[in-house]
């Protein structure tokens, strides 16, 4: 036998890797996990650096508040992870190209992006569960992914529906929801349920701990297509849930009430903030960027307001602590058409390679032939963009070479086989009314 | 940490399996450094795409064998390299 020293993969294995492309001559993409979405003006410019030398000058947002870069080359892969590791950040695990289970982490924890500046502040929390999941053995074996949503601004910023566990803060204590999902695998799309508990705010990482547990150590590991947190939950439901957040040393405290809560979907456009300083929410089309554009954002975030933006799940970029909103908007127009609407989210299916007419160039399509301002694009059955949630969403699959779409509203399928140019016929004449 | 290269026939043997991209590239080429014939087992999917592919372009003779949910890539020095 012989041994290698290989000292130097010991910090990136298993907290760094790339992602699968299979389009746009791009082969791996790099998910770089932005706790929160908070990221300042510096790791802004050096985030732009890396996708000029690695990725040519692209990137998105993406709608987990991650930065995602394309055409990386597998050969310069450490260079990127060492200069991410002094950044201080790490990426997606990315084992979803493994045909079998157990290549699951805990997803970037997703967070309302005015966290602490409206609504209550839960950040250390954000990076608490970010920094203890990331990378530890314990917890990168899960049967699939597991995502996490918190929220304290009474709204839905954070599409709480579609996560495996949502946080809501209701003024004194967290109400977790479970079992959300919008993908195709078993059982199907499945809108997150209240657990019905309360967890107050010092107990909620060993809460958040517990429930990755039950997913780790009860989830399916025969089936990828069953291995999602929302099929152990259909399968054993609340009181299993609660059952095993017991044998887990849980305290359980019931909340008394029957109703779920059916919050807004809502994006924090512009408004105030608690200090009385203002925000402002950048709206990007399909989170799609150049490193040029992501150094005008960073440079006027310090301009403007205190060298911080957020990055928000409708794949836009919020601008806490502002001054004076309408000079940054005007400054921000040179630059973006500021006027493109806001809740707008397609998957990179361009680069997935799952689709020929793609989820992010139809939404620019619909986006400016027809005006359509609630809207959700996943190129594939994986439902990566959250369609069902949506006013109008489309997910798309290719029948015989030909690119087709299913179009939904609010998760209710209305039409099927729709080629591109017929959604926007269907979409500008209404004819999709007349079959709802 | 250290890779660890089992004597297998005419082969040194590197087990990749359950490692995420680009790990099984970096240590195949990391192994290459010291060894002429290689056989890496990987069962992740965009791995066994890659590193075939790269090695080849680098003048490697690779042959991949698919068993079920793994790979063999079976990698030579060829043997102009050799010579």
């Amino acid at each position: 036998m012989i041994e290698i020293s290989a000292d130097f993969l010991s910090k990136f294995i298993g907290k760094y890797s790339l992602g699968k492309d299979e389009g746009n001559n791009s082969s791996h993409f790099l998910r770089i996990k932005i706790p929160g979405g908070r990221i300042n003006s510096e790791d802004l410019n050096r985030i732009a650096d890396l996708s000029d030398e690695f990725g040519k000058g692209y990137l998105e947002v993406t709608d987990r508040q991650d930065f995602q870069l394309h055409w990386i080359d597998p050969d310069q892969a450490m260079d990127i992870f060492e200069k991410l590791y002094d950044m201080g950040y790490t990426t997606d695990l990315c084992g979803q190209a493994f045909r079998e289970t157990c290549h699951g982490d805990v997803r970037n924890v997703v967070a309302c992006p005015l966290m602490g500046r409206y609504g209550e502040d839960f950040f250390d929390l954000v990076r608490k569960i970010n920094d203890f999941f990331s990378g530890n053995p314990d917890y990168i074996v899960l049967p699939h992914k597991f995502k996490i949503a918190i929220t304290s601004c009474g709204g839905d910023c954070v599409k709480f529906h579609a996560n495996d566990l949502s946080l809501y803060w209701n003024g004194s204590a967290f109400i977790p929801f479970v079992g959300g999902g919008m993908g195709a695998s078993f059982p199907g799309v499945r809108y997150s349920e209240s657990l019905r508990l309360v967890v107050y705010r010092e107990e909620a990482f060993d809460f958040v701990r517990a429930m990755v547990e039950i997913h780790r150590d009860c989830s399916n590991t025969d089936s990828k297509a069953k291995a999602r947190f929302k099929y152990l939950y259909h399968r054993i439901g609340r009181d299993g849930v609660v059952k095993e957040l017991r044998e887990r040393g849980i305290d359980i405290r019931e909340f008394h009430s029957s109703v779920d809560l059916r919050l807004e979907l809502i994006e924090h456009e512009r408004g105030v903030q608690r200090d009385g300083k203002g925000y402002y929410t950048l709206p990007l089309l399909g989170g799609r960027l150049s490193s040029e554009k992501l150094r005008v954002i960073a440079r006027l975030c310090s301009d403007y307001g205190s060298g911080e933006v957020v990055l928000t799940t409708w794949q836009n970029i919020l601008f806490p602590d502002v001054e004076n909103i309408s000079s940054l908007k005007l400054e921000l127009s040179k630059y973006f058409d500021v006027e493109v609407p806001y809740k707008v989210v397609a998957c990179a299916s361009d680069f997935c390679g799952r689709t020929v007419f793609h989820a992010k160039d139809l939404l620019e399509k619909i986006v400016r032939e027809v005006g359509v301002d609630d809207l959700a694009i996943s190129g594939c059955i994986n439902g990566c963009a959250c369609h069902p949630i949506a006013e109008y969403g489309f997910v798309g699959k290719i029948r015989k070479g030909e690119q087709l779409y299913d179009m939904y509203r609010r998760g209710s399928l209305i039409e099927k086989d729709l080629k591109p140019e017929k959604i926007l016929t269907t979409l500008k004449e209404g004819l999709y009314e007349i079959k709802a | 940490m250290k890779l660890k290269l089992e004597k297998n026939g005419d082969r040194y043997l590197l087990d990749c399996r359950d490692l995420t991209c680009p790990f099984p590239l970096t240590m195949t080429k990391i192994a290459l450094k010291e060894v002429d014939s290689l056989e890496v087992i990987t069962n992740n999917p965009p791995s066994a795409r890659d590193i075939p592919e790269i090695l080849r372009r680098q003048g490697y003779e690779v042959e991949v064998v698919k068993e079920r949910n793994i790979w063999r890539i079976l990698i030579d020095k060829d043997s102009k390299l050799k010579a």
